[in-house]
């Protein structure tokens, strides 16, 4: 029966069904099977996965970014950025990292980067004189660190479905959001010198002081979102609130670049985009039910100890198995799935939950770019009028740059308990 | 049939909209709530359940736009009638899974409906299983247009060829 349906999932896909209602048609066949189930579990379960007041930080965080790019936040950061870091070589890629950086601090979310600061900066890096493979690959790589850096929607839907402390996540994730921008920034150096990409004049320091504190109140979002889940102020999702209400306020009355009229098209923006993933969501729920009746969790548990020994191998084959789903599946459904099946094992190898987060999140924020379901690839690549495949072949660079710092996660996380070890040593 | 299919389309998307901006303050509530020491004990039910409603307006949408991922490499490969006929497949299986949710839906609602929430004893849980039918049911409409679509074209094609 499991074969069966694993094969009809792969034949739907293949033809193309759209992957939410595959996950959903096979969660539906699958409880068909099994005799004494109602078969109305099936809607009930997408209800059900729907009902917890976690995700609602999924839609918040986007219209927090959403909110950023209409307002034109983003064009402010992208100005202070190329003030930082453009008088480097390759001023202008560095600052496409840099601003990603910033963005990610504010968003959950990483789509929202590239349409924001890749609009922008495309167009003006190809005016510059650097090539297409450079603007588009550099733009949809460095979203990435959007989930990474937090805020991160992923995190806190691990944190959901794990225990694991969102705020231990959430410290965790910085430093290696700051390795990967560091380790694409030094990418880039070396290839600017080589091809002799420009830098951007020197800002004078009368003029940096103003594009500073013209940006102050979007850098003040991050420490208002950290700040108030860490201290228990207000919880994730409460988060995403606060953000987006912030941002809204920053943006209407002090920056004046959003007007009343302006919030439909946000809004509908908003929900199109996270209806997507969760609506998969809402199917991968019905899908997990049936996976936790055949007992899948455990099966893959008995399955590690008893043929995979080693705690690194573990480590190697979740990471290479999350790559492969994410390069066609949400990182939402996909952790909704698997999450589930790999942690008993991860707990049994005493594997901290926090730490297999880590893990799960950068592995995911691989999927972001690479074909065919890569949201942050293929939005690059339209922006940039360059194809899919030309396009994957660009970031390849950034993706092992990003596989670098994940296995130096994975293998000496201390690197990354740092900071939340420092802040507050009881979330261990 | 191509103007009810915009204007549902409209209407739906607005319904979702107006309770993404329902939960969305209904949130904000709650903090400024708790913070003041007043204590509301539906915030958190009342922006669950908007979510919910929110989310399958917008996926019903999204079927229209055809936005839920696929893949699409095997239907570019294809031209002509062989093109024309797997959309037209994944049109129907669409629909007829829609259709099964939206029966099945059906049941949980009747089964359902006088359950009360938990904080709001007035209100009933059918207002939130209610949701699936309306959501499969758009759907199946929408993929119905779909459907229709792929045929007109395929036989405008034929008939100009």
């Amino acid at each position: 029966m499991g074969f069966l349906l694993l094969g009809l999932f792969i034949v739907l896909m293949l033809i193309g069904v759209p992957i939410a209602f595959v996950i959903g048609i096979v969660a539906l066949l699958g409880i068909f099977g099994i005799p004494y189930t109602p078969e109305a579990t099936v809607p009930m379960k997408m209800v059900n996965g729907l009902d917890s007041f976690v995700l609602l930080a999924v839609p918040l965080f986007i219209l927090a970014a959403n909110l950023m790019n209409s307002g034109k936040i983003s064009e402010k950061l992208i100005n202070l950025a190329l003030a930082l870091v453009g008088p480097i070589r390759g001023g202008l890629a560095h600052a496409n990292i840099l601003v990603s950086m910033m963005f990610a601090g504010v968003s959950g979310a990483s789509q929202a980067d590239t349409a924001g600061v890749g609009k922008i900066l495309i167009p003006s890096m190809l005016k510059k004189g650097y090539d297409k493979e450079m603007a588009v690959g550099v733009t949809a790589a460095s979203s990435t660190v959007g989930v990474v850096i937090p805020p991160s929607i992923p995190m806190i839907i691990f944190a959901g479905l794990t225990n694991a402390s969102i705020g231990a996540l959430f410290l965790g994730g910085i430093i290696p959001g700051i390795l990967i921008g560091v380790g694409m920034m030094t990418f880039v150096y070396i290839l600017a010198v080589k091809k002799k990409f420009p830098r951007s004049e020197r800002v004078e320091v009368k003029e940096f002081a103003k594009l500073f504190i013209e940006a102050i109140p979007a850098l003040l979002t991050p420490i208002i979102i950290i700040g108030g889940i860490i201290t228990g102020f207000f919880t994730a999702t409460e988060a995403a609130a606060v953000a987006s209400l912030y941002t809204l306020i920053v943006c209407m009355f002090y920056y004046k670049t959003l007007k009343v009229k302006d919030l439909p098209k946000i809004l509908m923006d908003t929900l199109s985009l996270s209806s997507l993933s969760l609506f998969a969501l809402a199917c991968a729920s019905a899908l997990g039910e049936l996976m936790s009746y055949y007992q899948v969790g455990t099966i893959a548990q008995e399955f590690f100890t008893n043929n995979v020994g080693a705690e690194w191998l573990f480590i190697v084959i979740v990471i290479a198995f999350f790559l492969f789903i994410g390069t066609f599946m949400d990182a939402i459904p996909a952790m909704i799935l698997f999450v589930p099946v790999i942690l008993p094992t991860a707990l049994e190898f005493g594997i901290d939950p926090v730490h297999l987060g880590l893990i799960v999140v950068i592995t995911l924020a691989v999927g972001l770019i690479t074909p065919p379901y890569g949201l942050c690839l293929l939005l690059a690549a339209k922006i940039g009028d360059m194809s899919i495949e030309k396009s994957f072949v660009a970031v390849i660079p950034y993706i092992v740059i990003i596989v670098i710092v994940l296995l130096f996660i994975a293998f000496f996380p201390d690197i990354a308990f740092y900071i939340p070890k420092a802040i507050n040593p009881g979330l261990f | 049939m191509k103007r009810f299919v915009q204007a549902l389309e409209k209407l739906q998307i607005t319904i979702g909209v107006l309770f993404l901006a329902v939960f969305f303050l209904v949130i904000l509530l709650q903090i400024i709530t708790r913070h003041l020491g007043i204590s509301i004990l539906w915030t958190e039910e009342v922006a669950n359940y908007s979510f919910i409603w929110a989310i399958f307006m917008g996926a019903a949408v999204m079927v229209n736009r055809r936005e839920h991922f696929n893949f699409d490499f095997i239907i570019r490969k294809l031209t002509g009638k062989k093109k024309v006929s797997l959309n037209v497949f994944n049109d129907l299986v669409l629909i007829a899974f829609n259709v099964c949710i939206f029966f099945l839906g059906l049941i949980v609602v009747k089964e359902f409906w006088n359950y009360t929430w938990a904080t709001l004893p007035d209100m009933k849980m059918g207002y939130i299983w209610i949701a699936i039918p309306i959501m499969s049911g758009t759907m199946i409409i929408y993929s119905v247009s779909h459907l229709i679509h792929h045929i007109h074209s395929q036989k405008a094609k034929e008939v100009r060829g």
